[in-house]
């Protein structure tokens, strides 16, 4: 076990996460409603200030013990999981669901090392089905047909 | 009143209704069986299904759902070795010794038995409490009051996350911002949008919380392989109920026990797992078996299962008389009490009693439900747990990802849920409180609208003189300030006795 100690680096991208936010909330025009009422930006901006406030006291709570070698070991298969993810979020509209669904587990489960192409494939395809089923003609919801919507 | 006993029970006794909580029973405790995926993901995974049905059959879906895996952890606690979830650590230490010396179906029995007494145990104290807190709520709950108690409920959450009360605190406000983002609903204000129409209708709930929570644990998991292996499980097949003259000598650890848990439940920011432990340390110093604690003793599981699903009614307290959640599942039932167009908070005894008394009714009844529950998920539980993780991890992200467009029908969504995924898994890593986040998410706009009207309300006076209209309101904030500066007084305390 390594440690890690990341508390600058994260007190840092959470600061400047908020002072960003800070600048582009600058940028909204004021509105009043009520003289005595809130400005809409008012309530977000203290918000964004406690966190300001709050990110450096981070450094005196607990260090987090990070593995980092199984951190190491399956940051490519984290990585691809989250690329297949965004395929789906990108192929959805223009594949339609179902097809969109069959990808996602096909490649999910080859980059998690499931044994065998044939069983990847009955399974991938028995999921997307039974999911098609369920979500589009059991429940009626308005699932992405895709392609297929002239069918 | 009769009117709205009437339609609580068309609510409840509908053919609909109780499907849905014999399938959330069962299916929670499959669940809550499985070693490292919890209460909260159970939930989740199902809130997409609820979407589509009415406000009845939803509520039965989740509260059978958290009832379901609250018990859950604890059939693996015993037959494996290893607690499905965190609050049935405690029932692992008497429930494995007692099946490894082939005693797993008279253990099995006796968690089922405490789980479902302290469950309806819990209940009724929520039938007889929450009215009276509502009442008491509905006097004194004016705008300084419920932002006050908002403010109380995430402190306490920050607060309680050991040794990580800025972490909790960071995300508490962290979520009440996320809230923020879309067209604030009085101005028409356009906040932290950058131009993009998806993000005018705000940040949904559902993409969020399918991020942080399932898609966060599938890759908690992946990278924690602890979690994903487990010992071969005990044979058992069946469940030994314990007879009446069992219990002898036993009712004692069984009340105190169901007391402690309620009483937990009721403290926002707690939850199952210290109510487990305070109560089986307890158990162990009152109990004449005590000394046996941790060799199989079935005082020790009646101790940690009875506290353990008292919880469930015992957190419900502050939720349905004051609209303020106790932990993440919790927060999960306001989102959906908020989806199907019923506003949680003070006014909900009032304006929606048919639903809080339906909830009373269906929680009892989910606890009636893990009987069935628990004889098909023991008869399973092997082969389940022979069921490879990968396909296990495939159908979650594909759910969540189905979750997350469902709810509003915007592609954004799903893009929302997948960072919120990986920032989730690096908020796990870090041990930030994912719970606080989504706490200060859902009590967010009700806590702006809140602020706002403490400004009108205000008016002209100076801040003196309405702190003086509102005392029960400076308590709150009093106790609010107390609770957030406990760990600094902790500290200082311990400093000056050394």
């Amino acid at each position: 076990m390594l440690k890690c100690k990341s508390e600058l680096l994260l007190i840092l991208i959470i600061e400047l996460f908020c002072m960003t936010m800070l600048y582009s909330s600058l940028n909204v025009e004021n509105v009043y409603l009520e003289p005595n009422a809130l400005n809409p930006m008012t309530y977000p901006r203290v918000l964004l200030a406690i966190m300001v406030f709050l990110a450096p006291l981070l450094v005196f709570s607990g260090k987090e013990q990070i593995d980092i070698k199984s951190l190491k070991a399956i940051i490519f298969n984290i990585s691809m999981l989250t690329l297949i993810m965004l395929g789906y979020w990108v192929l959805l509209p223009i594949l339609g669901f179902a097809l969109a669904a069959f990808i996602l587990s096909f490649a999910g489960l080859l980059v998690l090392r499931y044994d065998g192409m044939v069983k990847i494939f009955v399974f991938s395809a028995g999921i997307s089905f039974a999911f098609w089923v369920l979500f589009c003609k059991i429940m009626l919801m308005p699932m992405p047909s895709g392609i297929f919507s002239s069918l | 009143m009769t009117e709205t006993l009437i339609s609580a029970f068309h609510i409840v006794f509908s053919l609909d209704t109780f499907f849905y909580m014999f399938i959330g029973a069962l299916y929670g405790t499959i669940i809550g069986a499985l070693p490292g995926l919890g209460t909260i993901v159970a939930l989740t995974m199902c809130l997409p299904f609820t979407l589509s049905m009415s406000v009845g059959p939803a509520i039965a879906l989740l509260l059978s759902v958290y009832c379901g895996s609250v018990y859950g952890g604890s059939i693996s606690a015993v037959l494996i070795n290893a607690p499905g979830t965190p609050q049935s650590a405690a029932t692992n230490m008497d429930g494995y010794p007692m099946a490894a010396r082939g005693e797993a179906a008279q253990a099995l029995g006796w968690v089922t038995a405490a789980s479902i007494i302290g469950g309806i145990l819990s209940c009724l104290v929520l039938i007889f409490a929450t009215p009276q807190l509502a009442a008491l709520s509905v006097k004194y709950g004016g705008p300084l009051e419920i932002c006050a108690l908002i403010l109380l409920g995430i402190a306490c959450i920050g607060s309680l996350s050991e040794g990580n009360q800025v972490k909790g605190l960071l995300m508490g406000v962290f979520g009440l911002w996320l809230a923020t983002v879309g067209t604030e609903l009085t101005t028409g204000a356009a906040r932290f949008t950058f131009g993009t129409d998806s993000l005018q209708a705000g940040i949904d709930m559902l993409p969020l919380v399918v991020g942080v929570f399932p898609l966060a644990e599938v890759f908690y998991r992946m990278y924690d392989e602890k979690c994903a292996g487990c010992a071969e499980p005990f044979e058992c097949k069946v469940i030994k109920f314990p007879r009446l003259r069992d219990w002898a000598g036993r009712v004692g650890v069984l009340l105190r026990s169901s007391v402690i848990g309620i009483i937990v439940g009721i403290l926002p920011g707690t939850g199952p797992t210290p109510a487990t432990f305070i109560s089986y340390a307890s158990a162990k110093k009152t109990s004449k078996n005590g000394k046996n604690f941790g060799k199989g003793e079935p005082d020790g599981l009646i101790a940690a299962e009875s506290a353990n699903n008292a919880v469930t009614g015992g957190a419900l307290v502050p939720l349905l008389a004051l609209g303020i959640p106790g932990d993440a599942s919790l927060a999960l039932l306001i989102g959906t009490f908020i989806i199907h167009n019923i506003t949680p908070g003070v006014r909900l005894m009032v304006d929606n009693p048919d639903v809080v008394y339906s909830s009373f009714a269906i929680l009892i009844l989910s606890n009636f439900m893990l009987i069935p529950a628990a004889i098909i998920t023991v008869r399973i539980f092997n082969r389940l747990m022979r069921i490879p993780q990968p396909l296990f991890y495939v159908i979650i992200i594909l759910l969540s990802l189905i979750g997350a467009l469902i709810s509003r029908n915007l592609y954004m969504d799903i893009l929302i849920a997948i960072i919120a995924g990986v920032i989730g898994f690096g908020m796990r890593l870090l041990n930030f409180p994912a719970a606080a986040l989504l706490i200060g998410y859902v009590l967010g706009p009700q806590f702006e609208l809140r602020l706002n009207q403490v400004f009108l309300y205000k008016g002209d006076s100076t801040w003196g003189e309405y702190f003086a209209q509102n005392t029960v309101g400076v308590g709150l904030l009093i106790i609010t300030m107390f609770v957030l500066f406990l760990p600094v007084i902790k500290h200082l305390y311990r400093k000056i006795k050394n």
